[in-house]
């Protein structure tokens, strides 16, 4: 009996293993095998210097490139703040980077050069070469625009900015809307020109300008399957009419809205409102809308009644009301707030937020759209200073997601999330500083 | 306030009280400074000593030791870390007082532009409002931005005094950094009248006229001056912030001439009055009048130049000045200077299109020229206008108690009243801007005392201060469903205390070792609290008062000489520890307006440094003349309020402070050129600035780079002594030097000044 369990289980053992060795094979071709992407690309980290106050990166950027493997490497250390490149821009940098992380995009924020688009070659370590022609757009889009790379093979650039708010009286002198001067401008990013501007005063509907609500910045433009239509996020805010102030009561939302514009021309604005959501659309620092393989566009929404939503628009470039998706239900939390997140394709997200109940604290979430499931990503350590409020940038390689994780003070790691298995693994040493914190990987 | 004015009548008064006293000291004048001090010999408290000899006038006096010490030296060996220069010889020059500020030791003048710019001045590590600038002893905020130091010529001044950190009780005001005391001109007791011109690069026509009449038996004086300048400062610059953009976006470096920054500047001042009289030695009612034109090229930076955008200023000034010494029994005197002010500025930006370098409209990527984003040069247009009322009523008491014994108490009143109003705001915002009223009160009680022989010379004060700010903030309300304006009043009053000594000890005649020490307190500034629009800055509110701990050691060298070679030597060091420092930083918060400076709060800073001077003169015909200032300004918060360390803060140089400064100065005089009995004076300055980051992180591109830059200039005093005829050439090598986050100064430039004097008509 013994013997005869044994040899069962030797032969059992034998199977398996040569089944495995199969499967190791067989797999190489399969669907499920791990897309590894690119691994000679450059992983270039950026980290945000304090400013006044811990954590809040206005101090400015530094950045630090290294190989795949060294990125994997949870044995190696990358200290930005030491070692790396000051990139030029008084306070945070808002970088882009090119597909195969061999170029860095730059807008300078603020200061003296603020609006000037600049270019670095990666060369590794704090290696950054700026191309010799500089485009400022500041004249276009003020000293600091709100930009993103569209996903259509590093050729263009959209830098938004909404400016002069300012409020128009009737013949009674009443308060009558509040509009500003929106502006959308497309920079060539290989010939480092400005492609094409256009800029507009949008009005909202006239119950909703009577009401003091106007749009107070516009961002996170995202192109749609067809290639014929910009979606870009729209910031509301409100005046009080009675005084021509901001408003600071407690009042009713209106929807979230959206700026559509024909793309390339960028003529044609009109904004589409959700049923759905009283948000946000602009997100903050990165994208905030991304295009899916279905032709949909899933956008963000910050500052949401009921927490953060994702919404829908079609391809029709109007906004899915049949489409609910309640980051709060679907985490079994309230006040969850979008920080940042990035598509990484086939339906999977990764989402960094912050939810009621834990002062600011990060977390990170994998999302799947079309079942509309959120769960935490284990494996990360959560601390309670750990802040994606300023984060920027992911690199999706193949089925891997890098994002950078480092408490604000603490040091942190890489990690390496595959989209398809979530299997979560620790990456290069993030050596940080006090009051700073690592905010992307380009 | 009615009390309050009571009050400050009544307190009294010391002034100057160590002037008097130094009779005994024996020291040899300093060479090139010769006065003929007759002084009164009833311890002349208001300083009339009589300097209206001409520079180097001094075939007379050579070899003559004079008894007594310039106002200069006596001032600066009174404890106090002080700086006298005097005025009287560059004021045949074509030196504008800032640049002659700027020459002194450890003084930085911050000038966002060329002539009539708005400036500001860094003492050692100090700046902003935490200077008190003084006009005679009144805070020159009181006479508004069109009667200030780009706007009186030297010849109007009679010496500028320069306190480092702490300061003598009669300077009366919530200040911590030190301050710039102008002192006008009283004209002595001698008829005179003088008048220059000085014409020069960028259209720069400068003249003044100033006149002092007294009748002899009844007293009865009367003082003139009056003033009119203009420039077009239009100098070239080249800096790496002078780009213009392509229709692509493209951008590319220019050189280019400002087309946006002219200056036009009149005024006048009259004083009528009796001096050296029974009942006074001085009683004087005046007025001052003046205007000022001023375009604006640029905001914080130099990145876009504008087009059209000017400020306008004008003051209607009404002065009683009242002193007497030995006022109702001996050894009591009292001063009372009262001055009241209205000031009007306007500020108007009305152009919609964005230029460039060239002053020509950017063409956009559409072949269009492109407006500006915010409708008007800087943001949205403006056509706005600030009034402001102010009182300042400084009152001065001393006593002599005894010999070398004396008390001295100084109230300061001062009150402001401010409504700005913008004629392009719609009524509705206009009805609901917010109106503002500060009111000020400084005690200060000193006691001073002389021991040892006079070797000994001590300074003791305590100050009591009183703020109190009145904000109307406008609000709608609505009542019985109607909106209501109602108005919602905010008090904020703030007292506090401050204290602090000076004291001097002469080791040998020529050896003085001095030191101060004081815990000071500034309240944050009417412009600090509201914002001055004109000058691109953005009030805070919520400011809390800066805190300081000052002391100053260091010793001087006077008049040491060998043989025909004459040296002094002087050097101070100094600490300022400075809580919740009042500072203006580049603005990276708001994005609607990026052109503007915010006031802020600095939880912790330290200044630490030292200054030295020194002086060499060869047989009075060559004087050398050497400073420097070197210091350390960290900021010392080491912790957040959530108890992290600030690593990226935490001791490092705050940006936008020149720190290391050296200037040099070569004179050589000779005797008898062309004609005998005429004098030719050759000078030559140098001035260095180390290179300053302008932001917080080490970043070579937002370095102020290290500046250089030499004057050469010469004068000639005409054989009756009447007319002066001077040259100077500024930055003759054409060297880029900067000043504000990268502000671009004049280039090489060149002036010819006309003086022309009568004494004694």
């Amino acid at each position: 009996m013994n013997d005869q369990i044994s040899k069962f289980f030797r032969y059992a053992a034998a199977i398996t293993a040569l089944s495995l060795a199969s499967c190791e094979k067989d797999n190489a071709n399969s669907e499920d095998t791990v897309n590894l992407g690119n691994t000679d690309r450059w992983i270039t980290l950026s980290g945000a210097m304090m400013g006044t106050n811990p954590g809040d990166g206005n101090g400015g950027t530094m950045v630090y490139a290294v190989s795949v493997a060294d990125a994997k490497n949870p044995e190696k250390s990358i200290n930005v703040y030491d070692d790396g490149f000051h990139v030029r821009s008084q306070r945070t940098a808002r970088l882009q980077s090119s597909e195969d992380g061999k170029t860095l995009f730059n807008i300078a924020y603020t200061g003296p050069n603020g609006g000037e688009f600049s270019r670095y070659t990666v060369s590794g370590g704090k290696n950054m070469v700026e191309s010799d022609v500089k485009v400022n757009i500041a004249a276009y889009a003020t000293t600091a625009p709100r930009w993103v790379k569209l996903f259509d093979g590093d050729k263009t650039g959209v830098a938004v900015n909404v400016s002069g708010v300012k409020i128009t009286t009737d013949e009674n002198k009443k308060y009558k809307y509040s509009r500003g001067l929106s502006t959308v401008l497309a920079l060539h990013l290989k010939d480092v020109l400005i492609n094409n501007f256009k800029q507009f005063e949008i009005p909202l509907s006239p119950e909703e300008e009577a009401l003091g609500h106007h749009i107070g910045r516009i961002d996170g433009p995202v192109l749609n399957k067809a290639g014929n239509k910009l979606i870009i996020g729209v910031s509301k805010s409100k005046h009080d009419p009675a005084t021509g102030k901001r408003d600071v009561t407690e009042f009713a939302k209106i929807g979230a809205k959206s700026l559509i514009v024909d793309y390339p021309s960028l003529e044609n604005p009109t904004i589409i409102t959700s049923t759905t959501s009283f948000g946000n659309t602009n997100g903050y620092r990165s994208f905030n809308a991304f295009l899916g393989e279905d032709g949909n566009i899933y956008q963000a929404t910050q500052n949401d009644n009921g927490g953060s939503r994702i919404l829908k628009i079609g391809a029709n470039n109007q906004y899915d009301n049949s489409y609910v998706f309640s980051l709060d239900a679907a985490l079994g939390v309230t006040g969850t707030y979008i920080d940042a997140w990035r598509y990484a394709g086939k339906g999977i997200g990764y989402i960094l937020y912050s939810h009621a109940g834990t002062k600011d604290q990060g977390y990170i979430a994998r999302v799947d759209l079309n079942t509309k499931k959120a769960t935490l990503v284990e494996g990360i350590p959560y601390d309670v200073a750990l802040d994606f409020s300023q984060y920027q940038g992911f690199v999706v390689n193949g089925d891997e997601v890098y994002i950078a994780v480092t408490p604000v003070g603490k040091d942190g790691n890489i990690y390496i999330i595959n989209s398809k298995t979530n299997v979560v693994t620790k990456g290069a040493k993030l050596i940080n500083k006090p009051g700073n914190h690592y905010i992307g990987v380009f | 306030m009615n009390n309050n004015y009571i009050l400050s009548i009544l307190f009294i008064l010391i002034i100057s009280p160590v002037f008097s006293q130094n009779n005994d000291a024996k020291v040899l004048a300093k060479s090139n400074l010769k006065e003929n001090s007759s002084k009164k010999s009833t311890n002349a408290s208001q300083d009339v000593k009589e300097k209206t000899m001409l520079p180097q006038d001094a075939e007379e006096l050579d070899n003559i030791e004079i008894k007594g010490k310039s106002k200069k030296q006596k001032l600066e060996t009174k404890g106090f870390a002080v700086n006298v220069i005097e005025t009287k010889e560059i004021s045949f020059r074509n030196i504008q007082t800032n640049e002659l500020l700027n020459q002194t030791a450890g003084v930085r003048v911050r000038q966002n532009g060329g002539l009539g710019s708005n400036v500001e001045y860094n003492l050692n590590g100090m700046s902003g409002s935490s200077v008190g600038i003084f006009i005679d002893g009144i805070e020159i905020s009181t006479y508004g931005s069109s009667f200030n130091l780009n706007t009186i010529p030297p010849a109007m001044i009679e010496r500028i005094e320069v306190y480092k950190g702490v300061l003598p009780a009669y300077l009366s005001g919530d200040l911590l950094g030190g301050a710039i005391n102008v002192i006008l001109k009283k004209g002595g007791l001698r008829n005179n009248l003088s008048a220059s011109a000085s014409y020069g690069s960028f259209n720069t026509l400068q003249t003044d006229i100033n006149g002092m009449y007294r009748d002899s038996k009844t007293g009865f004086t009367v003082r003139a001056s009056g003033f009119y300048s203009n420039s077009d400062n239009n100098y070239e610059v080249w800096g790496k912030f002078v780009t213009n953009t392509l229709p692509n976006g493209r951008v590319e470096k220019v050189r280019a001439k400002r087309f946006n920054d002219a200056f036009r500047s009149f005024g006048s001042r009259t004083e009528l009055g009796y001096t050296d009289v029974k009942w006074a030695d001085n009683f004087m009612i005046g007025y001052i009048g003046s205007d000022t034109y001023k375009e604006v090229q640029h905001g914080q930076y130099m990145s876009t130049p504008y087009k059209g955008r000017f400020t306008e200023s004008k003051a209607h000034i009404l002065s009683v000045n009242y002193s007497k010494n030995n006022l109702f029994t001996k050894g009591l005197q009292f001063s009372f200077n009262g001055v009241y002010s209205n000031r009007n500025q306007h500020i108007q930006d009305t152009v919609k299109w964005t230029h460039n370098w060239f002053g020509e409209k950017v063409i956009g990527l559409h072949g269009k020229p492109l407006p500006t984003l915010n409708g008007a040069q800087q943001g949205r247009p403006t056509m706005s206008t600030i009034n402001r009322k102010i009182t300042n009523i400084r009152s001065d008491l001393q006593y002599l108690i005894a010999k070398n014994h004396k008390l001295e108490l100084n109230h300061l009143f001062y009150t402001t009243n401010r409504e700005d109003y913008d004629e392009l705001r719609t009524v509705l915002e206009n009805n609901y801007l917010a109106t503002s009223a500060i009111t000020k009160n400084v005690t200060s009680l000193a006691y001073e005392v002389q021991a040892f022989d006079s070797r000994l010379k001590a300074n003791l004060f305590g100050k009591y201060y009183q703020q109190k700010v009145n904000r109307v903030d406008p609000k709608a309300v609505v009542i019985n469903g109607e909106n209501v304006r109602v108005e919602e009043l905010t008090n904020d009053f703030r007292a506090s205390k401050g204290y602090g000594f000076a004291a001097s000890y002469a080791i040998t005649p020529n050896l003085v070792i001095l030191g101060s020490g004081e815990q000071a307190i500034k309240m944050p500034s009417e412009y600090e609290v509201f914002g001055n629009q004109a000058e691109n800055l953005i009030g805070n509110p919520k400011l809390r008062p800066e805190l300081s701990n000052n002391f100053n050691l260091g010793f001087r060298l006077d008049s040491y000489q060998i043989n025909k070679h004459r040296f002094s030597f002087s050097s101070t060091g100094f600490v300022r520890n400075t809580k919740d420092k009042i500072v203006v930083l580049t603005n990276d918060r708001p994005i609607s307006n990026v052109d503007t400076f915010p006031y802020e709060n600095l939880d912790a800073t330290q200044a630490i440094g030292f200054e030295a001077e020194m002086n060499y003169v060869f047989d009075k015909k060559l004087n050398i003349m050497l400073n420097m200032s070197k210091f350390m300004s960290l900021y010392k918060n080491k912790y957040s309020s959530n108890g992290q360390f600030l690593s990226t803060r935490y001791n490092v140089q705050l940006p936008n402070e020149p720190f290391y400064t050296a200037n040099g100065t070569v004179q050589y005089t000779i005797n008898n050129v062309i004609k005998k009995k005429s004098i030719l004076n050759l000078f030559y300055y140098f001035g260095y600035v180390h290179p300053f980051n302008t932001i917080w992180v080490q970043s070579e591109h937002f370095m102020t780079p290290s500046q250089f830059t030499q004057d050469l200039g010469a004068s000639y005093v005409f054989p009756n002594k009447k007319i002066v005829l001077s040259f100077d050439a500024k930055n003759i090598f054409n060297r880029e030097a900067y000043d504000n986050f990268a502000v671009q100064k004049p280039g090489r430039a060149f002036y010819l000044k006309l003086n022309y004097t009568i004494n004694n008509f």
